[in-house]
């Protein structure tokens, strides 16, 4: 019974957007305005993983939600519109992130990955609190390269399957698996380095 | 069994593998220590990581929404859409407008023309278009646009009431860097202007760009008169005036002054799209010397220009950015009435193409991502 109750919601909520996308497509400002009220945190959410501050987010999120507008006569409403947005914002964050002084991208290889992987000692997360933590990973994720930085906050922020990020950045599903394997190691040994310990 | 690689203990954490291959990955990592251990800890890193977001204040995304708003006061937002300013910017830098300039009692001033090519004897007060010639109504997106749109949800509004609209408002300083035509306006000594959009031809609906004149109103009274016996060839009058005025306002926007619209093609201008495109594509759209490229069988007669958003022309070729050759070749063997006209192209960072003659939605690949938000001028 909750089941049903559910779908039934998440059904309307599917038909409430999609007539917005059709007026939007039209130009309707209003329903525009509606879809970016619906998708602003998740894009916010995606630019400031992508990005070293707020403000950068700000810019990238405002700068996505324009060139959306802009384009909006040209998307199809038959695709879904989360797929489109995240590709914009991922592709506003990393021309911004190249744009900006660039700084040393990290790339590792997987031999210089392992580092620390194979401990069984959680001394690090028992002597750091979960702040300095999650400071650590958000360093490590800004030096890592735009291709591998989309990755891995579409998978581990985002939780998006592969394939949706494949669909997102317009890359092949295996290269998705490979990029957010190194992206993956390239943080751990980041936050190690940065915690001075193992996890 | 011995320890799977990395990437696939991480596409197992993450749910990507079939059935069969979970189910064999699941059997080692719980009897291996060593793995198991990869993926606690992996898990944790991520949780805590994910886990430690925090939203921003409502405040902010209402600021960034007004912000969004303020960019794209228009109506209807897709006529914001820089394709048509920098097209008709290019369009009247490359084949020419006609300028003239005639004082309040209606004797010319000067000659101020782009193109050598005017060969109207009339004097310009006699060309002027008379708002007392206007027919029954106009289109005209002034100032107070809001009203307007609230009032006539089709922009048509009364003669009358059209009039005395403002258009644009900017500053002597502003119009400087325009265009030598704008410069000649400010050597009169005007310390500002606006300009009023005029149409005929009966009500003009919103898209259509059938303006028959434009006028600028200086601040000495002085008249800046953009006609359609003006309109170069391949261009709609409305084109060509809008094309004028767009570029005059480029300057305008960075003082932070309201973007007008003349006519029912153009809408308010974005400010960075002026700012940093306009500007600059009419700067280097002159030297028509840049045009580079030969195309195949059906583009053998024509040039195409690419100007990146940077503002900086790009060289082009077939080889270099085939697709866009392919899309070129259909686009003009479905329009064979393009032959020897100019048209402009805009390729957002999508690769979606949008300009005449190109299907909605057809998206073409970049050679780099550089060419993202780019404008492509083609004379066929």
């Amino acid at each position: 019974m909750f089941i049903h109750f559910v779908y039934l919601i998440v059904a309307q909520i599917t038909d409430i957007e999609q007539g917005l996308l059709e007026r939007a497509v039209q130009g309707d400002k209003e329903a525009f305005g509606e879809i970016v009220v619906m998708y602003e945190k998740r894009v916010f959410r995606v630019a400031r993983r992508m990005c070293k501050c707020d403000d950068d987010a700000w810019d990238i999120t405002q700068s996505a939600f324009l060139k959306a507008m802009r384009a909006m006569h040209n998307f199809k409403t038959e695709y879904r519109f989360f797929t489109w947005i995240y590709r914009i914002v991922t592709n506003t964050a990393i021309n911004y992130s190249r744009s900006q002084v660039r700084r040393s991208e990290v790339e590792f290889d997987e031999e210089y990955g392992h580092n620390g992987q194979t401990s069984t000692n959680n001394s690090v997360i028992e002597e750091s609190n979960r702040s300095l933590l999650v400071t650590a990973v958000q360093n490590a994720v800004e030096q890592l390269s735009p291709a591998l930085r989309s990755v891995f906050v579409l998978r581990v922020d985002q939780e998006l399957s592969y394939e949706e990020i494949g669909s997102i950045l317009d890359i092949a599903t295996g290269t998705v698996m490979s990029r957010l394997n190194r992206a993956r190691n390239s943080v751990k040994t980041l936050v190690l380095k940065e915690l001075g310990g193992e996890l | 069994m011995s320890c799977p690689d990395k990437q696939v203990l991480s596409a197992w954490m993450d749910n990507e593998l079939t059935e069969t291959e979970a189910e064999k990955i699941a059997n080692h990592v719980n009897s291996c220590h060593k793995c198991k251990s990869y993926i606690n800890s992996q898990k944790l890193l991520e949780t805590v990581w994910r886990e430690g977001w925090e939203d921003p204040v409502k405040k902010d995304f209402e600021q960034m929404r007004n912000t969004l708003q303020q960019k794209n006061p228009s109506k209807k937002w897709w006529k914001t859409e820089r394709t048509w300013y920098i097209a008709a910017v290019l369009c009247a830098a490359y084949l020419g407008v006609k300028i003239f300039v005639v004082d309040n009692a209606g004797t010319s001033l000067s000659d101020i023309a782009m193109s050598e090519q005017h060969t109207d004897d009339t004097p310009a007060s006699e060309v002027s278009f008379e708002a007392a010639d206007l027919e029954a109504e106009v289109v005209v997106v002034a100032e107070n646009d809001d009203e307007i749109e609230n009032e006539n949800e089709d922009f048509v509004i009364p003669a009358e009431e059209a009039e005395e609209i403002v258009v644009f408002e900017f500053a002597e300083s502003d119009i400087q860097e325009s265009s030598p035509s704008v410069d000649d306006i400010v050597a009169e000594g005007s310390s500002g202007y606006s300009a009023t959009g005029y149409g005929s031809g009966g009500p003009l609906e919103e898209e259509t760009s059938d303006i028959d004149a434009c006028q600028i109103q200086m601040a000495d009274d002085a008249l800046v008169e953009f006609t359609a016996s003006d309109a170069p060839s391949g261009l709609s009058s409305g084109d060509a005036m809008n094309s004028v005025t767009s570029g005059a306002a480029g300057g305008g926007s960075s003082g932070g002054t309201d973007h007008r619209m003349v006519g029912g093609s153009v809408a308010a201008v974005p400010e960075e799209c002026i700012e940093e495109e306009i500007l600059d594509v009419t700067a280097q759209s002159s030297s028509a010397d840049t045009f580079v490229s030969r195309g195949r069988n059906l583009l053998k007669n024509s040039s195409v220009q690419v100007v990146l958003s940077s503002g900086t022309i790009a060289s082009i070729s077939s080889t270099l950015w085939p697709s866009l050759f392919d899309l070129l070749e259909s686009v003009l063997e479905s329009n064979p009435l393009f032959e020897n006209s100019d048209i402009m192209l805009f390729v957002d960072e999508t690769g979606v193409v949008s300009g005449p003659g190109v299907e909605n939605g057809t998206v073409i690949e970049l050679p780099d991502q550089s060419y993202s938000d780019c404008v492509i001028h083609i004379h066929f």
